[in-house]
């Protein structure tokens, strides 16, 4: 096969899977899957919350992937490769972007708010807020020992502990539905659900970053590929982690 | 815990907030250092602007029931306890302001002291 059709194939074939998630309904297995991880009884209440929830966040993702492919597919150019940063950076991308398109339930003629604050920790794993913040720390040595030209390396793992600060902030700060228990309890479940995955998702591409600064400046190959296979399933690990939201009376 | 607003009522929802917030506070129901929600959670939950919320803690702080402070956000300050004489003015004062509901309402004593009684629980 020829280049220009190979590129064609790689730019495509993507594209075409992203647009195929997005239009697919969301599977009783998915919803499952949701429900045990975040031991969310699915009810008549908070059962399309859920499956909106799934929808857009899967949409979303999807597309930020494709997007990491053919930005990948456009770096590697002219041979067609595939490189894992652009991947997890197109993922993280929609993962942000979805989390800023989850629509709150609708809410009833009640205005009613509980008087507690909404907490990082309520949501996420102290495993999970622990990696990030030792994933935002490196950067700031590592950067200071490195020479300029790995500077934009620097920057954008920055970009990225920014990025995730402000938007676990418009997260936390999402509208609570004033229902019943069962629709309260999936919304504690999808906001957790959510800066799992910004946590997690944050550290990987954090720590993606500063292995690619510390491999340009002459990290061995090998290190540095297992160092990536290990941010990826720590990343996987803290994204996907079972977190039971503890709600006081 | 939870706050209501309700939007049809003529009290404006900073002074719905104010006063049920208060209420807590003096009860005990919020301990203190116990921390409020932040305003922008508070009125996304509530479907209000920031600075309705915003208004409602300025006067709670004014009023010494709460107190805001950096990277701590809106904390519940320690309430002094009422001395006595205070203890007798506010009792009276909510005797008076019962009172006029059951003249309001064109209710008789005897049944006015049947309703403080079964709500007293005696």
């Amino acid at each position: 096969m020829l280049l220009p059709e190979l590129l064609v194939l790689a730019l495509s074939v993507p594209l075409w899977m992203a647009w195929r998630v997005s239009g697919s309904p969301v599977y009783p297995s998915q919803v499952l899957a949701f429900s045990t991880r975040q031991r969310l009884a699915i009810t008549v209440d908070n059962g399309n919350h859920v499956i909106a929830y799934l929808a857009t966040t899967r949409r979303w993702r999807a597309l930020g992937l494709a997007m990491g492919v053919v930005a990948s597919v456009l770096t590697g150019l002219p041979a067609i490769s595939i490189n894992s940063l652009p991947l997890l950076a197109g993922w993280f991308a929609g993962a942000l972007i979805a989390e800023l398109r989850v629509l709150p339930p609708p809410s009833g003629p009640q205005r009613m708010a509980f008087v507690t604050r909404r907490k990082l920790s309520t949501y996420v794993s102290p495993p999970g807020r622990a990696l990030f913040r030792v994933a935002a720390v490196l950067i700031v040595p590592i950067g200071l020992i490195s020479p300029m030209r790995t500077l934009p390396w620097t920057v954008g793992a920055l970009a990225v502990v920014a990025l995730v600060l402000v938007i676990q902030r418009r997260v936390l700060d999402r509208p609570q539905p004033a229902g019943s228990p069962d629709l309260i309890a999936a919304d504690d479940a999808i906001r957790s659900r959510s800066l799992n995955v910004l946590a997690g998702g944050g550290t990987a591409l954090i720590l993606f970053l500063v292995l690619g600064q510390l491999f340009k400046l002459g990290l061995d190959p090998v290190l540095a590929f297992v160092g990536y296979v290990l941010v990826a399933i720590l990343g996987w690990a803290v994204a996907t982690s079972r977190w039971l939201v503890l709600r006081a009376a | 815990m939870l706050l209501e607003v309700d939007p049809a009522s003529p009290v404006p929802p900073y002074e719905q907030i104010r006063a049920q917030l208060a209420t807590m506070i003096i009860t005990g129901a919020l301990a203190e250092d116990a921390q409020l929600p932040t305003i922008r959670q508070l009125a996304a939950d509530l479907g209000l602007a920031a600075n309705t919320v915003a208004r409602a803690y300025r006067e709670l702080e004014s009023a010494g029931l709460v107190r805001s402070r950096v990277r701590h956000g809106t904390t519940v300050a320690a309430v002094k306890p009422l001395a006595p004489k205070e203890i007798r003015q506010r009792l009276a004062d909510a005797a008076q302001a019962y009172v006029a509901t059951t003249r309001r309402l064109g209710v008789s004593a005897a049944e006015a002291r049947a309703a403080i009684t079964s709500a007293l629980g005696e």
